[in-house]
């Protein structure tokens, strides 16, 4: 069934597996870094496999041909993916938004749940409390989107820099999590379920289902839309 | 003088004039370009000229199994496209005259 299947996953194993076909390790490496930077635009993910696909084999064919990828494309890499970027067209940064929160969902069904069975922060009743909120805002927003972005962004450039900066931010927000966790507020409760935990556990498992449904849907849509 | 911008317009018309001779890949494409006299044709130009050509659904793609290597994705031209290179060679025709009027009006 369409909803069970994701065909943006099944697309991005395919394309994992081809990718380990090309030997010449500069241009398995040229790939990925042109795919980490056409991560980071307004691309929809799909459309972005779907070119992922077409770069494999475009270096495949390059060893056939004894050649750098490098040289097959023949223009700076960054103005060819600039061009791509540019040549595609349309901003689906809305699917962005919501794979990045169906990952904050899926990831909710499992903190909230350990959260409560081990008795973190010294909670006695599940909650909605300020470290949760420092979680959701801090760790996930400055430490994992917000770096994964930057490191995407400067994959382009082959240096350090991109690294660099994702993994201060990834330390920064770290830092702030857990200055925010042991501060005099850390503990404080916004909205106290009492023994109504299990709701709102149901409810993150409702959304996340349906987020997760929904968006099978649409890659089954895309599936359709983008010869592969 | 940026020989680049005058090209981009013109390499769109070429390419659906290759492609409307038979269903072809881009390596191919490329070669048949060169050949023509269009020596700083690449992948990395055709390639996002092919993307915008299928956008506008000038051209479709299929990938077809290659007794070479990866299935390999070929090019074909749709109806719309025959219409779009009727058009464009009929522009390309009337300009291409009146340059050459004017620089033969101008070494007179």
């Amino acid at each position: 069934m369409t909803i069970f299947t994701n065909q943006l996953r099944h697309l991005e194993k395919e394309n994992r597996y081809t990718l380990k076909q090309i030997t010449d390790k500069s241009n398995r490496q040229l790939v990925v870094r042109m795919v980490k930077y056409l991560s980071a635009s307004p691309l929809p993910l799909y459309q972005v496999q779907v070119i992922r696909k077409d770069l494999i084999g475009m270096a495949l064919e390059a060893e056939k041909e004894h050649m750098k990828l490098a040289d097959k494309i023949g223009i700076e890499t960054k103005q060819f993916c600039d061009e791509v970027i540019k040549s595609s067209g349309g901003s689906a940064r809305w699917e962005h938004a919501m794979v990045s929160l169906l990952t904050v969902l899926q990831t909710s069904i499992i903190i909230y749940p350990t959260q409560w069975l081990l008795g973190f922060f010294k909670w006695t009743s599940v909650s909605v409390s300020f470290a949760y909120l420092c979680w959701l805002l801090i760790w996930v927003v400055f430490g994992v989107f917000l770096p994964e972005y930057l490191d995407r962004k400067f994959s382009i450039y082959q240096n350090k820099y991109g690294c660099f900066i994702s993994y201060s931010c990834r330390l920064l927000a770290l830092l702030g999590y857990v200055w925010a966790v042991c501060s005099p507020w850390g503990s404080s409760v916004f909205f106290l379920a009492g023994g109504w935990g299990w709701v709102i556990l149901i409810l993150f498992v409702i959304l996340a289902l349906t987020a997760t449904y929904g968006m099978n849907l649409h890659w089954a849509k895309c599936a359709e839309n983008y010869p592969h | 003088m940026d020989k680049a911008q005058l090209m981009k317009g013109i390499l769109e018309g070429c390419i659906l004039k290759i492609i409307e001779q038979s269903e072809t890949y881009g390596y191919e494409i490329v070669a048949q370009l060169q050949k023509n006299g269009f020596s700083d044709a690449k992948e990395g130009t055709l390639y996002p000229l092919l993307l915008r050509l299928e956008k506008k659904e000038l051209i479709t793609a299929t990938f077809k199994p290659s007794a070479l290597g990866p299935s390999r994705k070929y090019y074909s031209l749709t109806e719309e496209g025959g219409r779009y290179l009727n058009a464009f060679y009929k522009n390309w025709t009337e300009t291409a005259e009146s340059v050459e009027n004017l620089f033969k009006e101008e070494s007179l």
